[in-house]
């Protein structure tokens, strides 16, 4: 009786920690299985992401604009290195389960498109706006991403014109704006109250607008901007922000010396810009530090652009 | 008894391994297949993003003609400079880019340099060492500045090729 006793309760004793081994290898191995697929699903939707960056390259057009709709919550990091010859971006995702945020997905590489955000975007819809940044020949298109919905309060009217064509159904102006809007204040305008970010405009000679340069505040730092990147300067995260432009000066600075040889070549030809003012703007390009160096970068380009070619190089 | 236990002890072991066994077999068919698909995405998105750079390259900055002569342009003078660029190499997430000139036709492939430019129809833009590659297309014009009596625009029907690594 005893010794049958016995051998039962091994049994169970044996079957009870082989089941529990196996359950937990089970339940370890299907919790490891959801969170790579998770990883994976987080890491494909970025490459999807870069992938439909192509498109936005504006070619001649003013900007274009998309609506990404993603399957759910997501965090967009946006990690910018400024190291090499054109520094990198690198995107990455990450989705949401329950309450708490999964690690994001693989970052993804790139290094030929300028993409400005908060670090992290955070939402279910992205839109995507690209607009050309020409200093003074076009140096890349600016890729804006954005999550949120803003308010823009006594925005100029080149602004409003510029945000209807790419027709962005979260930036609203003035009094169509809602309580939950981030809001954006230009110059020291009545009614600017309650602003998340104020924007101003410096610019005062051979300008289109006074907008054409100056600089956003957030109260804290100021952060520099000129012709088109007054919106990368409004959307972006501030470290984001002066990487990239870091890096648009860096690809500014290799069309320089592509268009100085250019210039050299067809100036038998006819005339065109100094090969001599290009090597210079070169110059002063690579010692580009910070988005402040922009007023006079800009000055250097404007007087570029007005020299007389009779070739046009770009 | 201790033999009739010892047996059970060895029955339950082996059937405990065999089981692990099953699900590892399992898991690693499962994996295999994801592994498969995964692959299959990658080469696929690889692909999208070669078309939509076939599409849309010709109007980046490196490549396009002055503003006057609209979209899908490439200024050849500007061409011949970029080629094998030492900074723009790694720059393209591509495995090569190509300019050719089809019209007017040539009979055979001429390599553009800096000596025989405009005398050829094939600009090497930029090549990296991926082996097994593919390729696309796009239909561009190719303009350069040519001083007869004035200076004009001259320009030939071109396509830009963007090759990529061949995945699967």
């Amino acid at each position: 009786m005893n010794k049958k006793g016995l051998e039962f309760s091994f049994t169970w004793i044996f079957a009870l920690i082989a089941g529990a081994a196996i359950l937990f290898f089970a339940i370890y191995g299907a919790t490891k299985v959801i969170r790579t697929s998770e990883y994976e699903v987080s890491t494909v939707t970025a490459k999807e992401l870069s992938v439909i960056f192509e498109p936005l390259e504006t070619g001649i057009a003013t900007g274009k604009s998309m609506k990404a709709s993603l399957n759910q919550e997501t965090r967009l990091y946006n990690d910018c290195f400024e190291t090499g010859v054109f520094g990198e971006q690198q995107i990455s995702l990450a989705t949401k389960r329950g309450k708490t945020w999964n690690k994001p997905g693989a970052p993804i590489p790139i290094n030929n498109k300028y993409i400005f955000s908060e670090d992290p975007a955070e939402g279910k819809d992205i839109t995507v706006f690209g607009m050309p940044f020409e200093f003074p020949y076009k140096v890349a298109d600016i890729i804006v991403l954005t999550a949120r919905d803003y308010c823009f309060i006594n925005a100029p009217d080149q602004i409003k014109e510029d945000i209807e064509n790419l027709n962005l159904g979260n930036i609203h102006f003035d009094k169509n704006c809602t309580a939950q809007d981030a809001r954006v204040c230009f110059g020291g305008s009545l009614g600017a109250r309650n602003c998340n970010l104020f924007v101003y405009g410096t610019c005062q000679f051979d300008c289109e607008s006074e907008y054409d340069e100056g600089y956003v505040s957030t109260g804290k730092k100021n952060i520099y901007f000129a012709r088109n990147l007054i919106y990368a300067a409004i959307f972006s995260d501030e470290a984001v922000y002066e990487c990239n432009v870091k890096r648009l000066m860096k690809k500014a600075l290799q069309l320089a010396l592509l268009y100085k040889d250019e210039s050299q070549f067809i100036s038998t030809k006819c005339t065109t810009v100094s090969s001599v003012d290009l090597a210079n703007f070169a110059q002063q390009l690579s010692n580009a530090n910070t988005s402040r160096s922009i007023t006079s970068l800009n000055y250097m380009a404007n007087s570029l652009d007005s020299q007389f070619q009779e070739c046009e190089l770009w | 008894m201790v033999k009739k236990a010892q047996f059970k002890i060895q029955q339950m072991t082996f059937m405990i391994a065999a089981v692990f066994l099953f699900f590892i077999i399992a898991g690693l068919f499962v994996v295999n297949i994801q592994f498969r698909n995964l692959k299959k995405q990658a080469g696929l998105l690889e692909e999208n993003q070669a078309i939509l750079l076939a599409q849309f390259l010709a109007d980046s900055p490196e490549f396009k003609c002055n503003v006057g002569l609209g979209s899908y342009c490439i200024d050849t003078d500007k061409l011949i400079f970029l080629m094998n660029r030492p900074a723009y190499k790694n720059f393209w997430p591509v495995a090569y880019i190509k300019v050719v000139r089809i019209y007017p036709e040539s009979t055979s492939e001429v390599f553009c340099t800096k000596e025989n430019y405009p005398d050829c129809n094939t600009y090497g833009v930029y090549t990296s060492n991926v082996k097994d590659t593919t390729s696309t297309g796009s239909y561009v014009a190719l303009c350069r500045k040519e001083k007869i009596d004035i200076v004009k625009d001259v320009c030939d029907l071109g396509k830009i090729i963007i090759g990529y690594r061949a995945i699967g």
